[in-house]
């Protein structure tokens, strides 16, 4: 029930893209000379990674729009305007974060695959491979923090903030892992995942088309789940209206009551809570 | 500033001295923890002493871990944080001043977690002032941390084991260049330990200049 | 593992993570707006969300 006229036609250019760049990359781009097959690893490996960073950005952009929305001082219907806005790149942060995360994984296991064939290791701790699986853990994090029950608008500040901190601590894992690795490691890897090799010809040109592809996939995903969002944002309300009604039907079946007993029974309810 | 600052680093001092849960049970856990490396390491001497910088501030970090989750527990307990706000101290004084009183008590884990490599896995110290500075700077770094996420998560169901999940990848670039710079302090490896220590030193300000940021959205209505 | 072998295993893998999520969603998203009597959150999106005039 989230789609629309739009996200439908995103979906069908999405899934015809798909189609087409399992074409591309299994069959029309050529071998490496070096690699082999292997290099088409990268098709899916590349640009999962270029997509994560991207949501990992979006995350930052809409957290640090949360905070600015949700500063003290606005109040009255400024306030309820600021509110919805809030909420809004809430959910931006949420869906695109979640995003992240995915593509990250998909970048790990591919990189990994790709490891193994061109290393002999699935894993080796050089650099970016060390700052991926960090930022990964820190994602998950953020995640984790975003699903613990709490109040909306505390949630959404302090899921802002972490995702701010995130951000601000990435370079400097980046360059301490690089520092760590560069003084112990003296020969650096050419080849593989993330090895410093230009690709000419028909190999770029595939690689930006898995880019654009990936992004149309995430972009799609990622609408949906934006909407699934707030769709769990109005069950959660639905939910909370409907204790309501019951507390209050509860409340009038009882009868009337003096004023005095009723303030008892608020009391005793307040400090049972 | 300074002085609400004191008020909330006393306060959380003076309950630490009463219930000395930092010197009673965070202290033990990290010793611990060097005697189950020895187990993990066979007692191999070799391999613990050319771990023993690592081992140090592994230790460190899961007492920094536990000692944050303590240090706001106190503060979840009824509604503490909230007179401490309405009291009228700013969200920045409760911040620092908890992350002060942390420090020191993480300082305090670390001389016992010192002292325990010297006693425990027999290693030789080379450069004494690294091995302060290194440690002042990486246990603050920790500390500021450790208060920064246990604001983030005070109050929450399933703080306790979320917190580490939280505060360990934002502690790994702290865990990396406190255990190069010790390594060269303990004479097991041949690098510039004052360079990382001076890396420690950019992390430490930068975490303090995002807790300063950070502290508003954080405290204001939590 | 030949190269062949790991290409395709990747390139399943990353297909089958991508589908399980997508459809993960999609589905989440048909099981709360029947519950909550939505026909679509589509191209209209909630009137709700957008700010009101002043």
């Amino acid at each position: 029930m989230t789609g629309s006229l739009a996200t439908r036609v995103l979906g069908a250019v999405a899934l015809a893209a798909v189609a087409v760049m399992a074409i591309l990359a299994l069959w029309i781009s050529p071998a490496d000379e070096v690699q082999g097959d292997a290099v088409r690893l990268m098709y899916v490996h590349v640009p999962s990674i270029w997509v994560a960073y991207g949501s990992f950005v979006l995350t930052a952009f809409a957290s640090a729009r949360v905070l600015w929305r949700t500063r003290s001082g606005a109040g009255g219907s400024q306030g309820v305007i600021a509110d919805r806005q809030a909420r809004h790149w809430d959910r931006v942060a949420g869906a695109a974060a979640e995003l992240g995360v995915i593509f990250t994984a998909l970048t790990l296991m591919t990189g990994s695959l790709w490891g193994k064939v061109t290393w002999g290791a699935y894993w080796q701790w050089d650099a970016r491979l060390t700052t991926s699986v960090l930022l990964f853990v820190t994602y998950l994090g953020y995640l984790a923090l975003r699903r613990l029950p709490a109040e909306s608008r505390s949630r959404a500040r302090r899921s802002a903030v972490m995702a701010l901190i995130a951000v601000v601590n990435l370079p400097i894992v980046h360059f301490s892992v690089d520092w760590w690795r560069t003084l112990h490691q003296e020969a650096s890897l050419e080849l593989g995942p993330g090895g410093a090799r230009n690709y000419t010809g028909e190999m770029y040109w595939t690689l930006l088309y898995s880019w654009a592809t990936f992004t149309m996939v995430a972009l799609w995903i990622g609408i949906h789940r934006y909407r699934v969002l707030r769709l769990e944002e109005l069950a959660e309300e639905a939910a909370l209206e409907e204790l309501l009604a019951a507390r209050r039907a509860e409340y009038e079946n009882a009868g009337p009551r003096s004023t005095e007993q009723e303030s008892n029974e608020r009391a005793e309810q307040v400090t049972s809570r | 500033m300074l002085r609400e600052i004191w008020i909330v680093c006393r306060k959380d001092l003076t309950i630490e001295w009463r219930a000395r849960v930092t010197l009673v049970q965070i202290v033990p856990t990290v010793l611990l923890v060097l005697v189950v490396f020895a187990f993990a390491f066979d007692a191999n001497p070799t391999l613990l002493g050319a771990g023993a910088g690592g081992l140090f501030w592994v230790a460190v970090l899961f007492g920094a871990v536990l000692g944050s989750k303590r240090s706001f527990d106190i503060e979840a307990e009824g509604g503490n944080l909230d007179a401490l706000r309405l009291g009228g101290l700013a969200p920045a004084a409760i911040l620092w001043g908890k992350a002060t009183a942390l420090a020191l008590q993480s300082m305090v884990v670390g001389v016992f977690a010192a002292a325990g490599l010297l006693v425990l896995f027999s290693v030789t110290v080379e450069d004494w002032l690294l091995i302060v500075a290194a440690g002042l700077c990486g246990t603050a770094a920790f500390a500021v941390c450790g208060a920064l996420y246990g604001a983030m998560t005070v109050g929450l169901r399933s703080a306790d084991t979320l917190l580490p999940l939280l505060l360990i990848p934002v502690a790994a670039p702290v865990l990396l260049a406190g255990t190069r710079a010790f390594d060269v302090a303990l004479g097991t490896s041949a690098d510039q330990g004052w360079s990382w220590t001076a890396l420690l030193a950019v992390v430490l300000v930068t975490y303090i200049a995002v807790g300063w940021l950070a502290a508003g959205p954080l405290l204001e209505d939590a | 593992m030949t190269h062949a072998a790991s290409v395709i295993t990747g390139y399943l893998l990353a297909a089958t993570a991508t589908l399980t999520y997508a459809a993960w969603v999609v589905r989440r998203g048909r099981t709360l707006g029947r519950d909550l009597g939505i026909d679509t959150t589509g191209s209209a999106d909630d009137p709700s969300d957008r700010p009101s005039p002043p």
